[in-house]
């Protein structure tokens, strides 16, 4: 390797790194100033108060004790339900063209622009006539809803691309549908089952409104989204409060993507060699 | 969509130029993509067709039970004069649609979804493309650093960056302060707030934010490439420029058209950024439908709010993004198998 | 996949572990609320009252009202939940169509409460309280056709009617400028003159003039109450001018107004952040001492002297026209805010809540003297009220502010028509905005086919309201007795046909 463009590489990048995050460091530092600092050294990355009390009242207001385990716990289910629905549903379209696939293709495709985020009603009245109302089952199922079609489409997509020869081999070997599915296709698609888990773990563990109103008569089954908002009101804003809040909810996610991360380079040592 | 395929399939089996038999070869036996196995009428066959139909089925009924059935019930409001507050619906047919199209403030919005959409997309991509191809070069140290930074963006909720940005954005933020350093501007813009730059803004804002997801899928599009072409383009002197036209980008071509479609219907659907940092301003430059149809569904100055009518917009603006991807499907089709008919 | 599972079950562990830890203090309480009828602190059942609202503002001390509330009465515990207007919107309507309404929640804010009533939201609060609560508030506070429906009282005001159009100046700022912080301008000129000069003291470092530009409703409320201090009549209540029952918003008395916001625009006197921001970081930076002027309303006042202790600030009335004053800061009569509601299976606990809320000895008595608002019960403001910018604001507002005419209190059956108009879109306050953002060069001609616009939406919205049987006419809504000088009383309503 030349010495020199790797320099200049490194340098490009962490400049870049930098004006990335910078938004990002200002936010964590926000969440450190008073709120007259925050508006007064708006610039400043260094705070010069270190008020811890913004994470206090993040804390407090957001009810992250109860409502951290509520998150956990729906985020978690939601990743696993979708997981298995979409990559099985990937796999049968994606691998096989049988009767009626072009419809459900047709079908999910021109569902994905309809602008849904606003007709919250069907979806809870659904929810309340199978009885799931202020329960976290209910979060559940309506947090898995929907059709996947993104999700399902990157499954299929990837499917696809793996060799036939590998599940004539199963076959041969005796493996049926699923364990041909389960033991041989399944764990090809990691790097597309690492999006998928990061991305419907952003989606559920910052939804807002779902949870809200299918908890409205048990407050304590909120999720930490829902927590958050508090911090934002109608006339008064708790800005500091909220860049804590921010900085807090955010630990999780980061430490859940270092953690998947390696799946998008597993395997790829070596490949590129340039 | 279903068109889209083979078309893509088409392009990952375009043969390798002058010389190169052996990454031919062995693209043909390794990386040859599997094909579709058809299901024919034997009784083992028609076993596998009740597996695909047990393996789509949970996720169809998610879809029918949580997408399916609001959009028939979206119909059904876009067809009522009804504030979705009293019991007073009336059915009106399409009066709501009629009165969508006689006004001007929706298609500027129509136009705004569109070219936030535009603008954003095509950066997205590319940009993506790049950090993903750059980073997921196991020799350059601090890769995993790097990717975990571009990644954070994406991860901040919409409401908290919008309000970070308003600051960074506004006349004593950094974005000022630092275009000001560089002597590249003499006095501040609001750049959020300025009517001719409130979109230019929205749109790099939404790119900052979304960039690092485009990363990974294309990171995971990447992956599902096998190795063993690189390496066989290696022996065979390729260089990396070389490798990456030649047998990167036709191989990642069918990820490459999911993620082209995730973005633009993501893009098309914009809401919470918009609404958090401009809120449709400054007077519509940034008013996106969705921004329009929240106008009409929630916030209502004397009035009650207008529910049928926000989803007749959302309703006939989904129709014509589908239609157009039909005619477009359609007439690539139309020309693609002229082209073909000629070629043979 | 075994590493995710890993982590993730690892993760959920670490917190389950931590969940039982903190849980064991407060497992007694989860015991009581399921229902624990043999616990030792009262003969009845623990009852839960869940309440909704949107009133930020005043939240510290709510929540101070709500454990004091829970001390006296333990066998209720409260569930409060605080939204934003729009959250709160989405959230009610969802919850009134399934029988899950909250208790005790507002009359979401651009909604009539007999409308609502009519569609069954709220029970009449009347079997629940006495004649002595009921005298606590002051005159007018109960009327049929605002907080009263059919003759019984289905909702309470949350505070007494502030308009939210005086402007707030910065004295520090005006001493620098080479002002009289004690005499602040009056008339438009005057205003865009002073707002030059601060702009041109500032060097920069402030400006003439701030607002929340990002909030259309902001914007509507200054371009409709100055006017009419100018003599438009026009109000937050109705889209018509209530003398003529005509839409005059591309009168000379809105045009003055929108001259002037263009002339501050052209000066340079308005902060640069205006557009991309929203009223609450406005008041924060004209706080900061970053503009000369807002306009706002006097809950900023409690805040200000909250979080900014060294501000010196006044308050003054809105300029007037070169011309004069011919008209008055629309003052509405008292507006419905909280209700029970119909589906309620505790109605005497939120009565309960009502009578400490608005009867009992601190949250009125607090919310007073922290400068927030004004009370709706006798003897409070009096007494309590301490802060000297809320008292002049209060002043301001007897001096330049008049009752205007409710056609809610004229005839009830009137807010059929309210509920049949539809909005018009772009409205005064975006065309206000897209002004100031210099994205409208000409707003005559706008405000023009807006009025052309509205009074098409208005006559439908009449004639959709005669043919559901509505008994309205389009004389309901004009009160040529109204003289915008004097309070509209309520023998005036009598008279006015």
């Amino acid at each position: 390797m030349r010495v020199v463009p790797k320099v200049f590489v490194h340098a490009a990048l962490l400049l870049l790194s930098f004006v990335w995050i910078y938004p990002f460091l200002w936010m964590v530092s926000a969440s450190f100033k008073t709120q007259t600092e925050f508006f007064e050294k708006g610039l400043s990355l260094l705070p010069e108060s270190w008020d811890t009390s913004n994470f206090a009242r993040a804390w407090t207001n957001g009810k992250f004790e109860s409502y951290f385990l509520n998150s956990v716990i729906v985020t978690v289910t939601v990743i696993v339900i979708v997981l298995i629905i979409t990559s099985a549903c990937g796999y049968a379209l994606g691998r096989y063209s049988f009767k009626g696939k072009g419809v459900i293709l047709a079908v999910l495709g021109a569902s994905i622009f309809v602008p849904l985020e606003f007709s919250i009603i069907p979806v809870f009245q659904l929810i309340k006539d199978m009885g799931l109302m202020n329960s976290l089952g209910g979060i559940i199922l309506a947090e898995s809803g929907g059709g996947h079609v993104l999700f399902v489409l990157l499954f299929a997509s990837f499917f696809r691309q793996v060799p036939k020869e590998l599940e004539e081999a199963a076959t041969m070997d005796g493996c049926g549908f699923v364990r041909t599915y389960l033991s041989v296709i399944l764990p090809l698609s990691k790097p597309i089952i690492g999006s998928v888990v990061i991305m419907q773990f952003i989606w559920t563990w910052n939804s807002f409104l779902l949870p809200l109103v299918l908890t409205l008569s048990s407050p304590e089954l909120r999720t930490l989204a829902v927590g958050l908002y508090a911090l934002r009101g109608e006339n008064i804003v708790d800005w500091t409060g909220i860049a804590a809040g921010g900085t807090i909810a955010l630990a999780p996610i980061i430490v859940i993507f270092l953690f998947l991360q390696r799946y998008f380079v597993d395997g790829m040592s070596g490949a590129v060699k340039g | 969509m279903a068109a889209r395929w083979p078309a893509a399939r088409r392009l990952s089996r375009r043969p390798l130029p002058h010389g190169k038999e052996g990454i031919l070869l062995s693209q043909t036996t390794i990386a040859q993509p599997g094909r579709e196995i058809a299901v024919r009428r034997t009784p083992r066959s028609r076993k596998i067709a009740l597996w695909c139909w047990l393996f789509v089925a949970p996720n169809l009924i998610f879809f029918a039970m949580f997408q399916g059935w609001p959009i028939i019930v979206n119909w059904y409001y876009s067809m009522l004069d009804w504030s979705g507050i009293s019991s007073d619906a009336k059915f009106i047919g399409l009066g709501n649609f009629k009165e969508l199209i006689a006004d001007p403030y929706f298609w500027n919005a129509y136009k705004n979804s569109f070219l936030f959409m535009l603008g954003a997309v095509p950066l997205l991509l590319v940009l993506g493309l790049l950090a993903a191809v750059v980073l997921n070069n196991p020799l350059l140290k601090l890769a995993k650093m790097y990717r975990t930074l571009f990644f954070i963006p994406v991860v901040t909720t919409a409401s908290v960056v919008g309000i970070i940005m308003v600051y960074i954005w506004g006349s004593e933020g950094a974005v000022n302060y630092a275009l000001m350093k560089l002597n590249l501007l003499d006095q501040p813009v609001n750049w959020l707030g300025d009517p001719h730059w409130a979109m230019f803004t929205v749109i790099l804002i939404y790119v900052w934010k979304n960039l690092g997801m485009n990363m990974i899928y294309w990171l995971a599009g990447l992956q599902s490439i096998p190795r063993e072409l690189y390496e066989a383009a290696k022996v065979d002197g390729s260089t990396p420029a070389k490798t990456f036209v030649h047998i990167t980008v036709p191989l990642i071509v069918p990820v490459g058209l999911v993620i082209t479609l995730l973005n633009v219907s993501g893009a098309l659907k914009v809401f919470d950024m918009i609404k958090t940092m401009t809120d449709g301003g400054p007077f519509f430059a940034t008013d996106v439908v969705s921004t329009y149809i929240y106008r009409f569904a929630f916030s209502s100055e004397i009035g009650l709010p207008r529910l049928g009518y926000a989803s007749a917009a959302g309703i006939f603006f989904a129709f014509t993004i589908v239609l157009i991807a039909v005619l477009q499907a359609v007439i690539r089709k139309m020309i693609g198998s002229a082209g073909r008919g000629r070629g043979a | 996949m075994r590493g995710i599972k890993k982590g993730l079950w690892g993760m959920v562990l670490l917190l389950l572990i931590g969940q039982l830890a903190a849980c064991s203090g407060s497992g007694e309480n989860n015991k009581t609320s399921a229902g624990g009828s043999g616990e030792a602190d009262g003969p009845s059942e623990t009852v839960t009252l869940r309440i909704m609202d949107w009133s930020d503002s005043i939240k510290t001390v709510r929540e101070e009202f709500h454990k004091r509330f829970m001390e006296k009465y333990p066998n209720i515990k409260i569930e409060y939940t605080q939204l934003t207007i729009d959250q709160f919107k989405n959230t009610v309507l969802t919850a009134v169509k399934s029988g899950e309404a909250p208790d005790l929640f507002p009359v979401p804010t651009g909604m009539k409460l007999s409308a609502l009533v009519k569609d069954g939201w709220f029970q009449p609060l009347d079997p629940y309280l006495d004649q002595s609560f009921k005298d606590k508030f002051v005159d007018g506070t109960f009327q049929n056709g605002t907080t009263m429906a059919n003759d019984q009282i289905y909702s309470i005001p949350e505070a007494a009617s502030l308009p939210s159009s005086l402007v707030f100046y910065n004295k520090k700022l005006f001493r620098e400028a080479g002002l009289d912080p004690e005499n602040p301008p009056a008339t438009y000129s005057e205003f865009r003159e002073a707002a030059k000069k601060i702009t041109e003291a500032g060097k920069g470092r402030y400006y003439g003039m701030i607002e929340g530009g990002k909030q259309n409703n902001r914007w509507t409320t200054t371009a409709k109450e100055w006017a009419s201090l100018g003599g438009a009549g026009l109000s937050g209540s109705s889209p018509i001018n209530l003398a003529t029952g005509e839409t005059t918003y591309d009168s000379q008395e809105v045009l003055d107004v929108f001259d002037l916001f263009a002339g501050l625009r052209d000066d340079g006197s308005f902060h640069p952040n205006t557009m991309s921001i929203s009223a609450p970081e406005a008041r924060a930076l004209f706080g900061q001492g970053q503009a000369g002027f807002i306009v706002q309303g006097a809950w900023c006042i409690g805040v200000w002297n909250k979080e900014n202790p060294d501000l010196e600030y006044g308050v003054m009335a809105p300029p007037v026209p070169d011309s004069g004053r011919k008209g008055s800061i629309p003052v509405l009569s008292s507006q419905p805010w909280i209700g029970l509601s119909a589906d309620s299976k505790h109605p005497e606990e939120a009565a309960l809540y009502l009578k400490e809320y608005y009867g009992g000895d601190y949250f009125q008595q607090e919310r007073v003297s922290s400068g927030d608002a004004f009370s709706v019960v006798k003897g409070i403001n009096e007494q309590y009220s301490k802060v000297e910018q809320l008292k002049q604001y209060y002043d301001i507002v007897q001096e330049y502010g008049r009752l205007i005419p409710d056609p809610n209190i004229g005839n009830p059956a009137s807010s059929a028509v309210f509920n049949q108009f539809k909005d018009v879109h772009p409205d005064l306050g975006e065309l206000l905005g897209g002004t100031v953002s210099g994205a409208l060069k000409d707003y005559k001609t706008p405000l023009a086919s807006y009025s052309a616009q509205v009074d098409k939406a208005w006559q439908a919205a009449i004639e959709a309201a005669k043919k559901e049987g509505a008994a309205v006419e389009a004389s309901d809504f004009v009160f040529e007795n109204w003289d915008p000088m004097k309070d509209f009383m309520p023998e005036d309503y009598r008279t006015s046909k």
